[in-house]
């Protein structure tokens, strides 16, 4: 197994121990609160179990080699990796990359077979990768995409996480529903910043960055924590750790939350076709 | 960098891309031909290129329409994509020819002028 399989194998393992973690630890003060009911328990055992599924998921999506994959030697494997992770986490639509990783597999394994050097073949790989992009779009236009991306992460996150909280009581309404400032905080970060950046600097070559978002999560847990052990009494870092909002507060906001999933997956859909046929 | 015979040309500048682009277009026009196939082509006509010059520049033609694309599986099992010409790629290469004839022309002037200036 490669470094960069290990990488990304060992945080999603780490990841989901630190959820199972956290809600056995949750449940237990539940329990000795008694304050635990049955849509609780089957909320527990939800998270569980998709914690559980996500590290063959990740096994399978991001680490198992394809049979083809598996025709290429270590050197030419290594630069394929890094080529082929700089496109997966691209911009370009999935039709391209598909096309563009079976167009590697072919060339590379051509060229291996004909006993050429990965090196001679690839070159410097994080360039190759680049300039493939590079060949269906202007440099600067892709980035733009990530922002559409970050509306559709925050959609989700919000949509999930409410029906989530709902879940726990459902004998209240659901556009009561509120949500702590401080997980709103931390979705937009993840949404907007985090997952562009990930992405960017797992394409580079740095598989250390594919544990960022869990090293994140830690921090965030960490420093919502000191700020609430030492600043609790401070109003608005009160506001930031307690204080919720009702992000869906009527049936009207979570019809246009709906709504806009389908105007957000096509207006990424159209603007990605206008701007990978502009090239020189 | 590109290579073509012993010199060294910096990849950034758009003639060599412009040369490399109808060289291919051409190399097309003979014959369908595959990634690796044109890589070799280009090397033995010589062009010091390898696939990380010549698969860009392919998928950038495909882009524009200048090729036509055939997939079949490969020997060793991938899909393979065969390239053939367009009609807008048949125009563009025919274009790249008058430009070529022209340049080509103007520059021989310009050195034979430099070279008379020397003799004198």
């Amino acid at each position: 197994m490669t470094k960069r399989n290990k990488i990304v194998l060992g945080s999603s393992i780490f990841l989901a121990l630190c959820v199972i973690a956290t809600v056995i630890i949750n449940l237990k003060y539940n329990i000795q609160n008694s304050a635990i009911d049955t849509n609780s328990l089957i909320l527990i055992g939800i998270i569980i179990l998709l914690s559980i599924i996500s590290i063959p998921v990740v096994y399978f999506s991001k680490v198992r080699k394809s049979k083809f994959e598996r025709m290429l030697n270590n050197e030419y494997f290594q630069k394929y990796e890094i080529i082929r992770d700089a496109v997966m986490n691209s911009q370009l639509s999935g039709i391209n990359k598909k096309e563009i990783k079976e167009d590697m597999l072919d060339i590379l394994i051509s060229a291996q077979k004909s006993g050429k050097p990965a090196e001679d073949t690839v070159g410097n790989p994080e360039t190759f990768a680049r300039e493939i992009i590079l060949s269906y779009a202007r440099p600067g236009r892709l980035p733009f995409l990530s922002i559409i991306d970050g509306i559709m992460y925050f959609i989700f996150f919000i949509l999930g996480v409410s029906i989530f909280i709902w879940f726990e009581q459902t004998d209240a309404s659901f556009f009561k529903t509120g949500i702590d400032i401080s997980m709103i905080t931390f979705f937009f970060i993840i949404s907007f910043i985090l997952i562009p950046v990930t992405k960017k600097l797992t394409s580079t070559h740095n598989y250390w960055m594919f544990i960022l978002p869990v090293a994140f999560g830690i921090v965030f847990v960490l420093f919502a924590e000191i700020i609430r052990r030492f600043f609790y009494s401070n109003e608005i870092i009160r506001q930031f750790l307690d204080g919720t909002v009702r992000m869906i507060p009527n049936i009207f906001i979570l019809i246009l939350y709906i709504v806009s999933i389908p105007i957000v997956l096509f207006s990424k859909s159209y603007l990605r076709r206008r701007l990978l046929k502009t090239i020189d | 960098m590109y290579h073509i015979g012993d010199e060294v040309m910096n990849n950034d500048t758009q003639i060599v891309k412009g040369i490399l682009e109808g060289c291919i277009l051409k190399i097309v026009e003979n014959e369908e031909i595959y990634g690796y196939k044109a890589v070799e082509k280009l090397n033995i006509l010589g062009f010091e290129v390898n696939e990380a010059t010549v698969y860009p520049i392919l998928t950038r033609l495909q882009n524009k329409e200048y090729l036509n694309i055939d997939k079949r599986p490969s020997p060793y099992g991938p899909m393979r994509k065969y390239y053939s010409l367009t009609e807008a790629g048949k125009k563009s290469l025919q274009e790249f020819r008058d430009t070529w004839d022209r340049i080509k022309n103007i520059v021989n002037k310009v050195m034979k002028g430099d070279e008379n200036d020397k003799k004198k």
